[in-house]
């Protein structure tokens, strides 16, 4: 039978155990994240901080507004896909720590222009895990 | 077997002031054996420890018989025995032949009990788990890797056998850790390996034959045995087939493109292979560029720009 009571204390219970655990997951999640140090003008800086357990290899994928090209950057990038102004990097045999990319681009961007992307693999399970980066 | 007087062998024992136990000593029986013969009036006894006991009493047999009567016959042997000192050499034969007996059938029960109890309970049993990583297609001609990752729960040093069955077209190339043996007529693959971590990984580099036909389905089998005391067979999980197709082994949706989740699951796997070339210039050159084609000609993959 339907007890309010006892239905209350088993919401309360269930909503503390959620509240407790999601954060836990999306701190495991959470091996790799990244900010854009730089994201105005010619310049674009993007942090990369690894946690441990590190990721074998990690994609950063930075897409710029149309018309906009790579002139240089540290480290190369490995691709660069000119009709979605898309530049990759393929980071390898990656370590825990903090790992920055820099890149000048021909023309100048605002803030809001540029996004970024993060794909891994997490050891632990296996997936492929996305994280955004705006600046 | 003789009647002697029993009286007559206390007396001349006390008059030459020996005890019982060197009559016993002498005869070759014990005390009580003596005793008892000198409680009883006329004891039936062996004639040869009667002979002794005259020897030790130094008179002559004569003298201590029943009324010096000659040896009696052996009648009434069955009805003296337990009189006599056959009751003696009874006892001596149960402590002797009995009790030894015994004790043998004990011991030989702990010993089997024993070893039914370790070959069942004895041994650690060893949690083991093995999983291959195979592509799901490759083209003929071109080679491909196969990893297969051993893990167990067991801390400490392990010896374990690793076969794998490969099909009658794969060709094997080169094996890390190198394969401890090739069948020359299978092509199964073995290796031997001793180590101390929890988790190993072996990889091998194969060919299929250039000759064998598209489409063709080819079956992958395998075992780690692992032994510490009892041996342990665990088969090897994951995919065991491999489709032959004019598709790259890391293309694994087949859609001619080399995308992030297979160069990143081609880094993860393959990361293990480190002295293995598994073509991976080639790899990240797909993914850089657009896709990529099969040559029938030359029977290789030709990049996209």
């Amino acid at each position: 039978m339907f007890n309010p009571k006892t239905s209350g204390n088993l919401a309360f219970f269930v909503g503390t155990l959620l509240l407790t655990i999601l954060p836990m997951q999306v701190c495991a999640g959470n091996l790799v994240s990244a900010k854009y140090i730089t994201s105005e003008g010619q310049k674009i800086v993007m942090e990369l901080r690894i946690q441990s357990p590190a990721p074998n290899t990690v994609i950063v994928i930075q897409h710029l507004p149309k018309g906009t090209g790579i002139m240089r950057s540290d480290p190369r990038f490995d691709k660069y896909n000119p009709k979605r102004c898309e530049a990759k990097w393929l980071l390898k045999k990656v370590k825990p720590g903090t790992f920055r990319i820099s890149m000048e681009i021909t023309g100048s961007v605002k803030a809001g222009d540029v996004r970024g992307e993060v794909r891994y693999k997490d050891p632990s399970t296996g997936r492929m895990s996305k994280i955004y980066v705006s600046p | 077997m003789v009647k002697i007087d029993g009286d007559k062998v206390r007396k001349f024992r006390e008059s030459l002031e020996l005890t019982q136990l060197y009559l016993a000593t002498a005869v070759g029986v014990t005390t009580d054996t003596i005793s008892r013969w000198e409680n009883r009036r006329y004891p039936t006894i062996k004639k040869e420890n009667a002979l002794k006991l005259a020897e030790a009493l130094d008179v002559s047999l004569e003298e201590i018989l029943k009324n010096h009567e000659a040896e009696s016959q052996e009648e009434g042997i069955k009805e003296e025995q337990q009189e006599t000192d056959d009751v003696d050499e009874n006892r001596l034969a149960r402590i002797f032949t009995i009790r030894p007996l015994s004790v043998l059938t004990l011991v030989c029960v702990v010993i089997i009990s024993g070893a039914l109890w370790w070959s069942f309970f004895g041994h650690e049993t060893i949690n083991i788990r093995a999983h291959r990583f195979l592509p799901p297609h490759v083209a003929p001609g071109l080679p491909f890797p196969v990893i297969i990752s051993v893990e167990t729960d067991h801390v400490g040093s392990l010896s374990l056998i690793l076969r794998e069955s490969v099909p009658q077209e794969c060709t094997p190339i080169e094996g890390d850790p190198a394969f401890t043996a090739i069948d020359e007529k299978t092509g199964d693959l073995k290796w031997i390996y001793q180590t101390d971590m929890q988790k190993i990984t072996f990889c091998y580099l194969a060919t299929i034959n250039p000759g064998a036909g598209l489409e063709k389905e080819l079956q992958f089998e395998g075992t780690v045995t692992v032994r510490k005391g009892r041996s342990t067979t665990t088969p090897i999980k994951g995919p065991n087939t491999l489709r032959l197709s004019p598709l790259h082994w890391a293309d694994a949706n087949g859609d001619k493109k080399i995308d992030d989740e297979e160069i990143l699951t081609v880094y993860d796997e393959l990361g293990k292979m480190k002295d293995i070339n598994f073509g991976i210039e080639q790899i990240e050159d797909i993914w850089s560029g657009n896709g990529y084609r099969w040559d029938e000609k030359t029977k290789k993959f030709v990049v996209m720009p």
